[in-house]
């Protein structure tokens, strides 16, 4: 297990709201919390120590949302 | 958009038609079908064309009521709020009917003549009892005579209102003219309203409350989850989980909904959703269903679906179509007397005629009124409640506890049983069948066996614990043992430095220990026969030079109650068809099946299935009697003609079931069947005799004496045909207690 943080675009309540589903169903994801106190927007997740960042990236983008790892 | 409404006012099932044919034309609606029995409409239509208030204003224009219920009641619970008022309604009418009864009874059998202005004294008595208590006969009688029908309700009605009326004429004549000494009918009028409330009201009482079955349902989904959402975890009530919501289940926690593991694994009992008391176990990928209960792992799950989507909510809403839509068994003596009343109006009128044709219109109309007062058997109102009372009352002082007295009625019609097999025709606990032991299987491997499986919970655990504390009572007890329970798997055990481990053939074969082939020639067969195995091997130090091997291995089963086979096969003596459906696997179906002599079988059944099963049985005209005990059995129990539960069942199934088996025998389900047969003939029987005294009776009330001795008839002869019938049928039904008690001995 690895924790891997990004900045996101995640702003607020309902932007985490539209991201849950697709963090959730994401079987590399063990665990994944955004910090929507930080003005960074901090997401941070627990993987498999074989998951790639951008795996997580796509599933963001996918979501709608924009990314960058820190 | 596709929703049920309770609807008020229907009276018949013309008024059903009336309501469909009235909506459907009026409102642009794309479906209706109005369900008389229930009392409730399904109505599909798109909320933007047409809102409820509108389908409400229509209904209402022409007398009928759809009650839009509030979020969270259901459609039954309503219709027993309803059967409640309808019970409180007909008990405040019995005891007023019975409170002015008694005197007039009383004055007019013992002290006739003998009191000043009696004739007003009982008139005014009979008022409260004709206008109030027997207000619904002749509404009910109204309505049926509109459509051309006759029932009970009309005899009576006629019945009452003729003795009523021509005693009122009567006494008012006496009034004007000073005295006369014509006979009055009061005491006829009063006592049959009264007797028939009365049987109407235990009847009525006997009713199964179903509402109960469908609020212990919904009891079974936990009120709070815990969801992690943002990587935090908050308890929320269960509606405000949405899909796709990640929720934590700890060891012991009831599944909230419906969904898939994402992480975690754990053993998971299923009993509520498909009857099998063994636990499975499940890990990550695999789906888990709300109302199961995880017993031993810590689990993620992601919610798939929530709320009414899921299985439990299926469940609910099936048993709850299923106790709907049962429809109303008409009652013999209702079916007697549709035929009887046209009959008896028949014969008054040719009463009438030939008299007045011979020239006699003063006895023709004395005669009509004699015949329609007399032809009321007051006893027919008796004749049904006091055996279906009886044999209530003697089923539950044998354990077989009738909630339905309409199950009591009709059990014995039943000519297809249907079975569920686990905890129904099974003991329902697994149980240690055979076992084999390899050569340098030592006591002390046993001591360490019955101390690990007697630490666990699980049922197949405590089985083993139970056939090793019975074969091995003097074993010893060991020391220095790592015990450790791994979810969903089994057992890890470190003694003196070695492992052990004990658990299922596919635990074993993933840590690559596999079977000899003296192992496998003793597994083979007990596998095929659907037997859980459970393996008991030993993990030699990392130094030793030993392969991890199999030292034991035990075969559990559910075994076949033992009175099972001989209650079946009396079933097939009387030509009921056994039906065996299970959610377990083909292998152990068969195998119950081929013991018992079983030959329509069905496995791996869902509730759903199981219900349409049924429901198939019932479009070939076959009364279907459901015997089961779990929760899944619940929507098929509501289904069937006649649900049996077992007494050692769930809840879900007991309050569902007409009838409950309380000793959880098979055997009294063949008791409960003759109990049925015998209390059915006992109902034929009363009405025989509610009916003989009277029908002997009519010829004279038609004046067939007239001719020979000039004898008409008279209130006595009313009141000795109302005795001696009461007395028959009550007296018919205390015999019935004395058959049941000879048959259940």
């Amino acid at each position: 297990m690895k924790t891997i943080k990004f900045t996101t675009n995640i702003n607020c309540g309902n932007c985490i709201k539209s991201v849950t589903p697709w963090l959730n169903q994401a079987e590399e994801i063990e665990e994944w919390t955004v910090d929507t106190s930080d003005p960074q927007k901090i997401l941070t997740v627990t993987v498999e120590n074989e998951t790639s960042p951008e795996t997580i990236k796509t599933i963001v983008i996918q979501a709608g949302f924009s990314i960058q790892e820190l | 958009m596709q929703k049920n409404f309770p609807v008020e006012g229907m009276t018949c099932a013309a008024c059903a038609v009336s309501l469909e044919s009235y909506l459907k034309n009026s409102l642009p609606l794309e479906s209706i079908s109005v369900n008389y029995p229930t009392h409730t409409v399904t109505l599909e239509y798109n909320p933007n064309a047409v809102s409820i208030a509108d389908i409400q204003q229509k209904a209402k224009e022409i007398g009928y009521t759809i009650i839009n219920l509030q979020k969270g009641e259901s459609a039954v619970l309503f219709q027993q709020k309803n059967d409640q008022t309808i019970l409180k309604s007909l008990r405040k009418r019995f005891w007023i009917s019975a409170i002015f009864t008694t005197p007039i009874f009383g004055i007019s059998m013992f002290f006739m003549n003998q009191i000043p202005q009696e004739h007003l004294l009982l008139l005014l008595l009979s008022l409260p009892v004709i206008l109030y208590s027997g207000k619904p006969f002749y509404i009910s009688a109204w309505k049926k005579i509109k459509h051309k029908q006759t029932n009970m309700d009309t005899l009576v009605a006629l019945s009452t209102s003729i003795a009523f009326g021509y005693s009122a004429i009567i006494t008012w004549n006496e009034l004007a003219n000073n005295h006369s000494h014509i006979h009055v009918y009061f005491e006829s009028a009063t006592v049959i309203i009264t007797l028939i409330l009365l049987g109407k009201y235990l009847e009525e009482k006997a009713k199964q409350n179903t509402s109960a079955s469908i609020r212990e349902l919904l009891q079974l989904q936990p009120q709070t989850a815990k969801v992690i959402r943002n990587g935090e975890i908050v308890s929320l009530p269960i509606n405000e989980i949405v899909t796709h919501d990640l929720i934590q289940v700890l060891p012991g926690d009831i599944i909230p909904v419906d969904g898939k593991i994402k992480s975690g694994q754990a053993h998971i009992n299923e009993s509520t959703l498909s009857g099998e008391s063994i636990p499975v176990s499940k890990s990550k990928g695999d789906k888990v269903f709300a109302a199961t209960i995880n017993l031993d792992g810590t689990l993620k799950i992601i919610a798939q679906e929530v709320g009414s989507n899921t299985v439990l909510a299926s469940i609910v809403q099936r048993v709850e179509n299923a106790l709907g839509s049962k429809p109303p068994i008409q009652q013999t003596a209702d079916k007697i007397a549709g035929i009887f009343t046209p009959i008896v109006l028949g014969i008054a009128c040719c009463t009438a005629l030939v008299w007045c044709l011979s020239g006699n219109p003063q006895v023709a109309y004395i005669s009509f009124i004699n015949v329609l007062i007399i032809a009321c058997p007051c006893a027919l109102g008796l004749a049904t409640p006091t055996a279906l009372v009886v044999g209530l009352g003697e089923g539950a002082n044998h354990g077989i506890l009738f909630k339905d007295a309409e199950a009591l009625e009709n059990l014995h019609k039943t000519t297809d049983m249907v079975f569920d097999k686990t905890g129904t025709l099974t003991e329902g606990k697994p149980s240690v069948i055979r076992w084999w032991k390899a050569d340098d299987f030592t006591h002390q491997h046993l001591s360490l066996i019955q101390f690990a499986e007697s630490q666990s919970n699980h049922p197949i655990a405590q089985a083993i614990t139970n056939f090793l504390n019975s074969e091995f009572p003097q074993s010893e007890i060991v020391q220095d043992v790592d015990f450790q329970e791994i979810a969903g798997r089994g057992i890890e055990l470190k003694h003196k430095q070695q492992l052990y481990r004990i658990g299922s053939l596919s635990w074993m074969q993933t840590l690559s220990i596999q079977p000899n082939p003296t192992q496998k020639t003793f597994i083979d067969p007990l596998l095929k026969q659907g037997n859980t195995l459970v393996f008991f091997a030993s993990n030699p130090a990392p130094n030793d030079e030993n392969q991890p091997r199999i030292l034991a291995i035990f075969a559990v089963s559910d075994s076949i109650k033992s009175d099972a086979q001989v209650s079946i096969q009396k079933l097939k003596l009387q030509g009921i068809t056994c039906h065996l459906l299970t959610g377990d696997t083909l292998q152990s179906a068969n195998n119950v099946a081929f013991q018992l002599s079983i030959e329509k079988v069905k496995a791996k059944v869902l509730p759903t299935e199981k219900l349409q099963y049924i429901q198939n049985l019932q479009s070939q005209q076959k009364f279907v009697t459901m015997v089961g005990d779990g929760i899944n059995d619940a929507p098929s129990l509501a289904q069937a003609n006649v649900g049996v539960a077992m007494g050692a069942g769930t809840h879900v199934a007991i309050e569902t079931a007409q009838v409950t088996l309380r000793n959880n025998r098979l055997n009294q389900l063949v008791q409960a069947l003759s109990l049925s047969k015998k209390t059915f003939a006992t109902i034929h029987q009363n009405l025989f005799w509610a009916f003989i005294y009277n029908l002997l009776a009519i010829p004279v009330a038609a004046g067939i004496l007239i001719p020979y001795n000039g004898f008409v008839l008279n209130p006595m002869i009313a009141g000795a045909a109302m005795s001696f019938s009461s007395l028959s049928v009550l007296g018919n039904s205390l015999y019935l207690k004395f058959q049941i008690k000879k048959l259940l001995r």
